[in-house]
């Protein structure tokens, strides 16, 4: 082999030489590339006013946007229970008092 | 828009930061390759990288990418020499009870397989020359110091300029030209064994 290279020409030569991976090995990069996108942190910005009045912005992966997201359909489940089970103590309340009052209405005796 | 507001960067989409890994990955993994010889331990150090990547830059600016990724390689393909360097403390003292065994030399280019040859010139005598050069210059930058090699593939592979290699190696400039020039007098003297005058 009596040949002459440049430096340029190294890197040409491995770029060939990354263009001759197998199909294996680009499976496993294009899976560790989609696992690392999944990943990927974002931003939500708010900007109001051009003169700086409000502006800010949040800094969270995608994985901890899942969670936040999980985190409130949990929390409002949580307060939506809450509510139809106080509404429902309430209305006992009120029948408890009719009866005591001797006022109870007639659509009770219904049934 | 974000980018109207002075000192705002504008910050990157997914579909950037895909653009860029896609492009990026195979040098990436040719670099952890080179540095460790191992395609199964080259592939967890791509791994981590594009997954340090995401996680902590990945709403930067687009053309802060390469750089940061760069780091992040360089760093991950750094950690692994020192977990290695600790494991390789307590196997040695634990094997000086036991008996020694001579361990073969393995070079990853010698089963490097050629499935996927997207660009393989026509002549089959023209491919087989190029794969063998291929092969020899893999096998000398496989066998420079790390450091030499980190310079030498940042500044002629990824044609970054002293400053941006200096900054992805974490070091001087200086530094930077010291190992690039000890890196290609290296590989020149190897290459030159081999039949190929690098100029």
């Amino acid at each position: 082999m009596n040949t002459k290279l440049t430096t340029q020409e190294i890197g040409s030569l491995l770029d060939q030489s990354t263009r001759q991976l197998d199909r294996r090995t680009l499976d496993q990069l294009q899976m560790a590339r989609q696992h690392a996108l999944h990943s990927q942190r974002v931003s939500v910005s708010t900007w109001v006013s051009q003169n700086g009045m409000l502006h800010g912005r949040l800094q969270l992966s995608a994985r901890a946007l899942n969670w936040i997201i999980a985190a409130v359909v949990a929390s409002l489940l949580v307060i939506n229970v809450t509510y139809w089970s106080n509404l429902s103590e309430h209305d006992h309340s009120d029948i408890d008092i009719a009866i005591l009052t001797d006022d109870l209405p007639v659509d009770m005796y219904v049934d | 828009m974000r980018a109207d507001y002075p000192g705002v960067a504008e910050l990157s989409t997914p579909q950037q930061l895909s653009e860029f890994l896609a492009q990026a990955e195979r040098r990436a993994y040719k670099q952890a390759q080179f540095a460790v010889r191992d395609e199964h331990v080259a592939l967890d150090i791509v791994q981590d990288a594009m997954l340090k990547l995401a996680e902590r830059y990945g709403d930067r600016p687009a053309e802060e990418f390469p750089m940061l990724f760069q780091r992040i390689l360089q760093n991950t393909i750094r950690d692994y020499y020192r977990r290695q360097k600790v494991r390789s403390f307590w196997t040695t003292l634990m094997s000086s009870l036991a008996p020694q065994q001579d361990g073969e030399d393995f070079d990853p280019f010698d089963t490097l397989q050629d499935e996927n040859n997207e660009s393989q010139p026509a002549r089959p005598d023209e491919a087989l020359a190029q794969s063998q050069l291929i092969d020899v210059i893999e096998d000398a930058l496989s066998k420079l110091p790390a450091r030499q090699r980190e310079a030498f593939l940042l500044r002629y592979w990824e044609e970054m300029d002293t400053a941006e290699t200096a900054a992805a190696m974490g070091c001087s400039e200086g530094s930077v030209k010291t190992h690039c020039s000890r890196a290609t007098h290296a590989l020149s003297a190897m290459l030159k064994e081999r039949g190929i005058d690098l100029s």
